[in-house]
């Protein structure tokens, strides 16, 4: 059997792996990949409590953050490639328009 | 057993992160990742959640990656050189990361105590017959409304998918 503490830094571990891969890459697709490992990783924290206090609302709610990931997913690569279309580049810094 | 089965699994996934986020080419970013989306999977039926490890199969390593695949035919795929790949700031990122790591790790290992044995929803596991039945009773009867606003978003993102895509006519370009 293994131990609640495993699972929890495990997720947390895939959390902060995710949230480095958000701050050091310049390229937009890998930064959005990296969100959605951080998504992934509270999935497994939800589920993982959901097993561990005997309650299946955790996995409800899991199911409707992959959804709303899913849907993340799908906005963002759309953003990228209008994005793409307009300034022929996926560089974060490059695409700094918003930016004063 | 099992523990031997979680390590193996919380090493690959762990590793298919890292190399996600240090790989050379987005191809092999997003190969990476669908071997953590598996492994996620696997790490969701080693909790029993049968229902949500097909769910994240069937949404995250079958849609999500291969609209990433085609977002990746779509853009320039060239391969970068060291310093383009990574931010001025990398150093300090992963220190603070690291930090952070050690610290909420510290905080949550001496709680871990508490929470040694798995809690068991098996009673009601064998009334409904199943890990999907369950879910579907609970989300069905008292989470009918956050479905249905699920769904709505859902909606949402394609409408919104769709006209973000979608091709400027020429007239309005040339404005």
């Amino acid at each position: 059997m293994v131990p609640l503490i495993w699972y929890l830094m495990l997720s947390f571990a895939l959390f902060i792996i995710g949230l480095i891969g958000v701050l050091i890459r310049r390229n937009v697709v890998v930064v959005l990949m990296s969100i959605e490992l951080i998504m992934n990783a509270v999935n497994i924290n939800m589920v993982v409590f959901s097993r561990y206090l005997p309650s299946t609302t955790g996995q409800i709610f899991t199911i409707f953050s992959i959804v709303v990931a899913a849907a993340e997913a799908a906005l963002g690569l759309a953003l990228i490639v209008a994005v793409y279309r307009n300034s022929k580049t996926v560089n974060v810094d490059e695409i700094s328009i918003m930016k004063w | 057993m099992t523990l031997l089965t979680f390590a193996i699994l919380a090493f690959l996934s762990v590793l298919a992160a890292i190399m996600m986020i240090t790989a050379r080419k987005i191809v092999f970013s997003v190969f990476w990742l669908l071997l953590s989306f598996f492994t996620t999977a696997c790490i969701l039926l080693l909790l029993k959640a049968e229902f949500l490890a097909v769910v994240q199969i069937l949404v995250n390593a079958g849609a999500v990656i291969i609209s990433f695949l085609f977002v990746v035919i779509l853009i320039n795929l060239r391969e970068e050189p060291k310093n383009e790949r990574y931010h001025q700031q990398t150093k300090w990122a992963v220190l603070v990361s690291a930090i952070l790591f050690v610290l909420v790790g510290l905080l949550l290992v001496p709680q871990g105590r508490y929470y040694t044995s798995e809690g068991m929803i098996a009673s009601e596991l064998v009334k409904w017959g199943g890990n999907s039945e369950l879910v579907a009773k609970y989300l069905f009867s008292d989470y009918i409304l956050p479905f249905e606003v699920v769904a709505l978003v859902l909606l949402v993102a394609i409408i919104g998918v769709v006209v973000l895509a979608k091709k400027m006519p020429p007239k309005q370009k040339a404005e």
